[in-house]
């Protein structure tokens, strides 16, 4: 084994957070820190200026985790077996140089301040009895107004495009008027809209509701960030998720952080490296960690301070694969903690519309080029006669609708099979003109859906995988029903010729795509009884070890994490720059 | 071993514990499956001419064609799948890739369909109720090869048993039948999905032997799609027939607001390799020397 010099901090990935962490942590400071990432190095020139083939980006995940080596398993309870996910399905966790962000959609949301003080505020208004006595959802140990300042510099940072619905208290007319207050607007304006989501806009108006532009993680205008980092805006080519942007356009840690961090020269990557575990001392803190190179040669890198930085599934074995004499059951787990909480997202488009003779482009733009409401995300209607708490965000069909991966089940609800000259025809004609109401549930977390390790299947290395247990509960199916009749009634005055509905939320099935929303498993929290970390991702029992993403959320809201990812990420990347190093190893208060 | 009377899984193939050849002192030989990123080797990546066959034989690629006329049905005033060339789509990517083309976690034990407690050595197999095996997604231990070599044999069994000839010499009708009962059974144990009845499904079984007949329409029907709809150079989509078909005028550089906002048009499509460099000199062009690329600092560890 070839051990290293010591460093400051060492990551488990090169991806959103270990960048931003090196971005902000590295400037200014003495620190060197090495990030430890899976996948090759990749950059916007050459690597993105080519990629529009949906076939090798979208079929066969070009930009993603390789399932061959590592994947997860699932049941859908205790008393099911677990398989594995043998080929993509449920989510898409990328691999390389930054990780999922390189590939994300974009979509940049603020949580709501009911979402934070989440039981206490439903137990205040509702009564306690409301939350169901399985769902285990609790307070995050930070509130919106503590999370505020660093939202709005994640944003600021990114260059987020959109529209500001609360300001400093005033309402906006246009903007989300549901969201917390922020000191200041995005620093874009909105992107361009499509001609679907005009009449999405146009309805949801009509109705009384409040629409309002994708806050997105992608310029909508040329534009040089506080880092000096100079980008262009978009071009709305219809190729985003799932691939890098070749102008630089869409937000990544390659055009943020990653060039802040390499100009200090304290900051490395090690691509195609996999770490294969944290190490701990007779303590059980932890000293470094242990990797295999590209050239399959074993490794190791001492570090003071280390961070779990890969995505929510493999955050959760980092840690329960950590085991030792100090920590039998893994780090953060010496009270059971560790996967506990694992929630996920409902991505459903509970009605769908065909329009004779429409063409609305859906194949230009991407997934943030649509309006939104937030009628129904949260606790912004009143549950009191409603059999569920919790909502979720509701918008019309996105852009980027690439034929290769669209044309396999786009007019199912339209045709008796999904092959054969009905089908066909249907296709030909409607191929651009099916749209329909999406909505993206919220998840609360329950006793009965965690994550542990699987007894039975391995990865490539030989290391158990890590086994998901998690299905749908009664609240999700009453959500979807309420929530999808909305939807229906949206649809219905968008005028659409034909109409397909299915508002009964379907079990959860391992193999249908909805979001990589997968979080929870290592739940920050108020004391070590109730979650694995603090609020900055420190664990309570190893406090050299801090976790960062969505594994952290004690439950997950009805909208995209990658905001509140960021947001908490800059909170922590601050407090291990002004005040980890002063007292290594001590709990930050 | 399985008892008798437990059926074995349609959508999981029985190959992982019922071929006794396999098994090894309990230890199904799961090990001679590729363990990392080569599971989507490239094979035969010569460069043939593009209607030449690299995988399949004239007769399967009769076959195959027949099975596509039905599937995506087409002449030459409406071209279909045949037309659009997706036989030298589905044959060039079985070329191609020995394994899969995209990437698999091929590791057992398998998932074995069943309502009884199936008696195995100790993680054989995995037992599933037959209920809930489609929400595990796919689970064959069978690669995309066998499953067309062996299922194009097994579709023609199936014809025979039935009407005493091979599938291609079927009508049209005959064809469509045997066809939507396989879809069937591809989507049996979902919701609001038909079972077929167990007489029918003892005789499809019987014909496809060790190939889940459900899966093979699945990976059929889901290439057959791919090859309509993907970029021509992958070996379908001739003459741009499958985005003509659906309207779409293929990858640009860039759309813009207005565009987006117009009522949409009809364009010739183009492929990828028509699309304008982005940055041809990116030396000479100040926007290129923005973009970001490669720095000291990230290399292979």
């Amino acid at each position: 084994m070839i051990t290293h010099d010591p460093v400051d901090i060492v990551s488990i990935g090169g991806g959103m957070t270990a960048t931003l962490i090196a971005g902000l942590a590295l400037p200014g400071t003495p620190l060197r820190m090495v990030s430890i990432e899976q996948g090759p190095a990749q950059w916007t020139y050459p690597d993105f200026q080519h990629n529009h083939d949906s076939l090798e980006y979208n079929n066969r995940y070009k930009m993603m985790q390789d399932l061959s080596r590592v994947s997860w398993t699932w049941r859908p309870n205790e008393g099911s077996p677990a398989l594995p996910m043998r080929q993509y399905g449920s989510f898409n966790p990328g691999a390389g140089l930054g990780g999922s962000m390189v590939h994300w959609t974009g979509l940049t949301w603020r949580f709501l301040p009911t979402d934070f003080n989440y039981r206490t505020h439903h137990e205040d208004r509702y009564g306690a009895d409301r939350i169901p006595d399985e769902m285990t959802v609790q307070d995050w140990p930070v509130s919106y107004e503590d999370m505020e300042p660093h939202y709005d510099a994640f944003e600021w940072d990114i260059g987020v495009s959109g529209q500001a619905g609360n300001l400093g208290g005033q309402i906006i007319p246009g903007g989300n008027p549901f969201e917390g207050q922020r000191q200041r607007p995005y620093p874009n304006p909105p992107l361009a809209p499509s001609s679907f989501g005009k009449l999405f806009e146009e309805a949801t108006n009509s109705m009384g509701y409040h629409p309002f532009p994708t806050p997105a993680g992608i310029l909508s205008r040329g534009w040089t960030d506080p880092f000096g980092n100079t980008r262009a805006g978009c071009l709305y080519c219809g190729f985003c998720t799932r691939y890098g942007c070749e102008v630089d356009a869409k937000s990544s840690p390659l055009t943020t952080w990653l060039p802040v961090a390499l100009d200090t020269g304290r900051y490395e990557v090690r691509t195609n490296s996999v770490v294969l575990s944290i190490e701990t001392d007779s303590e059980g803190m932890a000293t470094g960690l242990r990797y295999i190179n590209a050239k399959g040669e074993e490794h190791f890198q001492p570090a003071e301070l280390i961070i779990s930085s890969a995505y929510t599934l493999e955050n959760i074995r980092n840690l329960l694969l950590a085991r030792s004499d100090a920590h039998p059951d893994g780090i953060g787990n010496d009270r059971g903690m560790v996967g506990r909480n694992y929630t996920y997202q409902i991505a459903q488009e509970p009605a769908t519309g065909l329009w004779e003779g429409r063409r609305f482009n859906f194949y230009m733009g991407n997934g943030c080029t649509i309006p939104q409401i937030y009628d129904f995300s949260g606790d912004n209607f009143d549950h009191s006669d409603l059999d569920f708490i919790g909502g979720g965000r509701m918008a019309p069909s996105e852009g980027q609708r690439e034929p290769v991966g669209s044309t396999q089940d786009i007019v199912n609800g339209f045709t008796e099979r999904r092959w054969g000259s009905d089908w066909k025809r249907t296709l030909g004609n409607h191929w651009d003109s099916v749209g329909g109401i999406f909505i993206e549930g919220e998840s609360p977390a329950y006793a009965g859906n965690f994550c542990d390790l699987d007894p039975r299947f391995t990865d490539h290395w030989g290391r158990p995988l890590l086994r998901i247990t998690f299905d749908w509960r009664d609240n999700e199916r009453n959500l979807f029903r309420y929530l999808g009749n909305r939807a229906q009634e949206i649809l219905a005055q968008m005028n659409p010729d034909r109409m397909d509905v299915d508002t009964e939320l379907a079990p959860y099935r391992y193999d249908d795509y909805q979001s990589t929303h997968a979080t929870g498993g290592v739940i920050m929290g108020s004391d070590p009884g109730n979650s694995v970390t603090n609020s900055y991702g420190q664990v309570w029992d190893t406090p050299n070890v801090f976790v960062t993403g969505a594994a952290l959320f004690p439950q997950n809201p009805g909208a995209n994490p990658t905001g509140t990812v960021g947001a908490l990420a800059y909170r922590t990347a601050e407090a291990i720059r002004d005040r980890y190093f002063r007292n290594p190893r001590q709990l930050l208060e | 071993m399985p008892e008798e009377g437990s059926r074995p899984g349609f959508k999981a193939t029985r190959r992982g514990f019922m071929g006794g050849a396999l098994a090894v002192g309990g230890i199904y030989l799961v090990a001679t499956f590729p363990e990392s990123r080569d599971t989507s080797h490239h094979g035969d990546t010569s460069t043939a001419t593009d209607d030449e066959l690299r995988f399949f034989s004239d007769d399967e690629a009769a076959t195959v064609n027949a099975v596509l006329a039905r599937l995506i049905p087409g002449d030459s005033g409406d071209p279909g799948a045949v037309e659009a060339g997706v036989l030298f789509y589905i044959d060039h990517k079985l070329a191609e890739y020995e394994f899969f083309a995209e990437p698999t976690y091929v590791r057992g034990p398998f998932a074995h369909e069943s309502e009884e407690p199936v008696e195995t050595d100790d993680g054989e197999v995995v037992v599933v109720d037959p209920d809930q095996l489609y929400r595990y997604g796919f689970q064959s231990d069978m690669f995309p090869r066998e499953v067309y070599r062996d299922g194009l044999v097994g579709l023609d069994q199936y014809s025979r048993s039935l009407h005493g000839a091979a599938f291609i010499e079927l009508e049209a009708g005959q064809q469509d039948q045997i066809l939507a009962l396989l879809d069937d059974i591809d989507l049996s144990g979902e919701p609001d999905s038909d079972e077929p009845p167990q007489a029918v499904l003892d005789q499809v079984e019987a014909a496809f032997g060790d190939v889940d007949p459900g899966g093979f329409f699945f990976r059929f029907r889901t290439d057959a799609v791919e090859g309509m709809f993907s970029d021509p150079k992958h070996g379908g989509n001739r003459d741009y027939l499958g985005w003509t078909l659906i309207g779409y005028p293929g990858a640009r550089r860039a759309w813009s607001p207005e565009e987006m906002m117009a009522p949409g048009m009809p364009r010739r499509p183009q492929p990828l390799d028509d699309l304008p460099a982005m940055h041809p000199d990116k030396r000479d062009n100040p926007a290129g020397s923005t973009l970001q690329q490669a720095r000291d600092g990230v290399k292979d560890g």
